[in-house]
């Protein structure tokens, strides 16, 4: 039996609000300490994890890839904890078992490690590309560990071409909250919007791996953090009052992910959002909600936070949003550091996202005006990381003003990793709150 | 014979006791605790304040709609059976800056006096809710005190209680910065079965309220227009005078001398007397109108004095409102 970890929630805002506001924001910092994770190895929690290696005949070019594949796949196998469940399944236009040949899922030890890279070994390739069928699979084969923390990772270098966006959509329903799903994007030839979709429906990540030869390492890290989950399908429970709307709910760190419409009301004026597995980790949420407004000098509770276990009814740490309201400016128009920091997150995300789109679509004045956007704010902000990325993409001339031009020539990898990553978040500066 | 008994820690207690000898209770004055009485009176069923739901969360917060409940001198709520008092801090002021303090000599079933004091704390100096929670603490002991004597000059102790409060608030005064003065008004009732003694600095005020013979303010405010009108100007006329209606006198170390304007009677009848900040009289200033808002028939002070928040809150609450109810003559209603 594992230990559950330890859950503290921290609120940061501004709950000084003007006469008449309505807004209430609020970042939420979920922090997660202890649990299977840090025990002796028997406390670690049962696991079941499925490895999806794209075997399409795409992989064969250029030659590197399928090999850098199969490496990868060996590099994850090897890091299965002693004891996991796991299976390797190939992906064409359908979805193919490669180990355990009769079916289902194995525990790993040495002989099943041994086994299942001989069998990853054999792997051709061949075919189109079904990922929803690959995904179906996996939920198959998850399905029967439903008291185990359940995980798929899923390697994949071209689109979704044997399938309809519709058939893909379909499975995605029918497999949500079964697992997590982390993506990877080998190349250059798949589609950024169609594996975000996957993991944030599946409450995973997604990367880009421009060369083959670094998917072992990536492969290796991601599996690592699959073993360090102590627990899967804990919800971010939001009490709210009577004649409040949420705005918005919104994952913002480690990696922008919008959960708004995942909400299952869950008890009177109370709904569930998923947030998937946890190992000892921390990240930020920032709920906005509307209220109605009271009186000066009135105290409200917004919100109220808590993560649950939802099957057993187990509230793991709770925070207050609160919302009082004031005639002194001098309260009610500080903008709190960490909502400001997010917002411009949630803001140089979209830059970028609509700036490149526009691009493609040859919308130049909109590109040069979005792109401008995004490196001022990146600047402003110290992203460094995504401002080097938006240089590959822009010629910057002023980055605190944001005045660029598009390059004429842009490397496709550039801009499908400025794409992936631009949901990627730096956390804020604790240091700022007053 | 059955022993009496200290109420507090039920050590046996001799008729003639002032203090129980068990505990140190007060087994004659039954008052208000210094600094005000926190928060509302303790019941199991409360409404929230806003929506009126009955669920309140253990951290203060109604379930349903999210309001806080009101904590601390947001509303404070207390109840000596013959005299009862009631502040909110209304719908706009970000504080409660109004104070109350009251006591009953005796047993509730038969108190030999009640005295009562409510100070408004002006609102545009800092720390003015200290400063009215000061002065009335500091003139409901003189006040106290005095009642305890039969024959006493309740004249003289209202005077007295007010030099209380003046010296309390100029003592805050010395610890605060120079420049901010903290001040307040005052006004005070004390209820003996000889009659109705009452003082007033400032533009609180007190009212006689019955329901059989005419009700009627006791006390004209310390304001420029009132005391225009006084001497005869036109009320309308009066109150478009520069600084109409700021006080022309009240409590406070930039006060000077301050002398209390003091009034005694005797009711005719039985009925309430009535003390308030203008919090109440500003949406219900007439005598007449407040008496037709107490609830019908035996009036219980705190009902009476919750009634009429609840109607100043209600035309608005703009203000801090704060009502001390003592009913007339000094039987608590059954």
């Amino acid at each position: 039996m594992s230990t559950v970890p330890e859950f503290r929630v921290e609120v940061y805002q501004n709950e000084y609000l003007p006469a008449g506001a309505r807004e209430v924001n609020a970042i939420v910092t979920v922090t997660a300490t202890g649990g299977g994770t840090e025990g002796s190895a028997s406390a670690a929690p049962a696991a079941a994890v499925v490895i999806i290696v794209d075997t399409s005949g795409s992989m064969h070019v250029p030659p590197t890839k399928l090999s850098s594949a199969k490496a990868a796949t060996n590099a994850a196998i090897d890091t299965l904890r002693e004891g996991v469940r796991f299976a390797v399944v190939s992906g064409t236009e359908t979805a193919r078992l490669v180990y355990p040949r009769p079916g289902g899922m194995v525990q790993a030890n040495a002989r099943t490690r041994a086994e299942a890279k001989e069998a990853v070994g054999t792997l051709r390739a061949h075919g189109g590309t079904a990922i929803g069928q690959w995904l179906r699979l996996a939920d198959n084969l998850l399905a029967n560990h439903p008291d185990a923390l359940r995980h798929a990772i899923l390697l994949t270098d071209g689109q979704n071409m044997h399938e309809t966006p519709r058939q893909l959509a379909r499975v995605l329903r029918d497999v949500t909250g079964h697992f997590v799903c982390d993506c990877r994007g080998v190349g250059t030839d798949w589609q950024v919007a169609e594996l975000r979709q996957i993991a944030d429906t599946l409450l995973g990540t997604v990367d880009i791996i421009p060369e083959p030869a670094g998917l072992e390492a990536d492969f290796r890290a991601m599996a690592e953090r699959a073993m360090g989950k102590a627990v899967a399908d804990v919800a971010l429970r939001l009490w709210t009052p009577q004649g409040a709307t949420v705005k918005f709910v919104k994952q913002v760190e480690p990696a922008l992910a919008d959960l708004t419409h995942r909400r299952t009301e869950s008890a009177p004026r109370s709904g569930d959002y998923p947030t998937g597995s946890w190992g000892a980790e921390s990240r930020d949420y920032h709920v906005c909600i509307e209220v109605n407004p009271a009186n000066v000098g009135d105290r409200m509770l917004a919100g109220r936070v808590s993560m649950v276990v939802p099957g057993a009814e187990q509230v793991l740490g709770k925070g207050q949003i609160l919302a009082v309201w004031t005639e002194d400016e001098a309260l009610s128009t500080k903008i709190n550091p960490a909502v400001a920091h997010y917002t411009g997150q949630a803001e140089l995300a979209s830059a970028i996202q609509e700036g490149l789109e526009a691009r493609k679509a040859g919308d130049v004045e909109r590109a040069t005006a979005k792109l401008g956007r995004a490196v001022a704010l990146a600047t402003e902000s110290g992203h460094e990381d995504t401002a080097k990325l938006l240089a590959r993409v822009v010629d910057i001339e002023d980055p605190v003003t944001g005045t660029v031009r598009l390059r004429r020539a842009v490397d496709t990898v550039d801009e499908m990793t400025l794409d992936t990553r631009s949901t990627v978040t730096k956390r804020v500066g604790r240091k700022a709150e007053s | 014979m059955t022993e009496l008994q200290c109420p507090s820690c039920a050590e046996p207690v001799a008729p003639a006791d002032r203090f129980c000898e068990g505990c140190g209770t007060d087994l004659l004055v039954h008052r208000t605790p210094v600094g005000g009485p926190a928060g509302p009176i303790a019941a199991p069923d409360r409404e929230c304040v806003a929506c009126g739901a009955t669920e309140i969360g253990a951290d203060g917060f109604c379930e349903r709609c999210g309001r806080g409940q009101p904590t601390g001198r947001d509303r404070m709520e207390y109840d000596l059976g013959v005299v009862a008092g009631v502040g909110d801090r209304g719908r706009h002021r970000s504080r409660n800056e109004d104070s109350m303090a009251f006591a009953r000599i005796g047993p509730e079933d038969d108190p030999r006096a009640v005295v009562a004091v409510v100070c408004d704390g002006v609102a545009s100096t800092e720390r003015a809710d200290q400063a009215s929670q000061a002065a009335a603490d500091a003139a409901i002991d003189v006040l106290a005190s005095a009642a305890l004597e039969d024959e006493a000059d309740l004249g003289a102790a209202t005077r007295a209680a007010v030099d209380a409060a003046v010296a309390q608030v100029s003592e805050l005064t010395s610890r605060e910065p120079p420049g901010s003065s903290p001040s307040c008004t005052f006004v005070s009732a004390a209820v003996t079965p000889r009659g109705v003694t009452v003082g007033w600095v400032g533009d609180s005020r007190a009212y006689w309220l019955s329901s059989r013979a005419p009700s009627r303010r006791l006390t004209l405010d310390d304001t420029v227009a009132a005391q225009l009108v006084a001497a005869g100007m036109d009320a309308d006329e009066a109150s478009r005078v520069f600084h109409a209606h700021a006080l022309s006198s009240w409590i406070g170390a930039d006060a000077g001398d301050v002398s209390p304007h003091v009034v005694s009677f005797q009711p005719d009848g039985p009925g309430a007397v009535l003390l308030c900040s203008d919090g109440l009289w500003n949406y219900l200033p007439e005598a007449d109108d407040l008496a037709a808002k107490l609830p019908a028939g035996g009036v219980r002070p705190l009902t009476a004095a919750a009634e009429l928040t609840g109607t100043a809150l209600e035309l608005g609450g703009h203000d801090n409102i704060t009502v001390v109810v003592i009913s007339y003559p000094l039987r608590s209603p059954r």
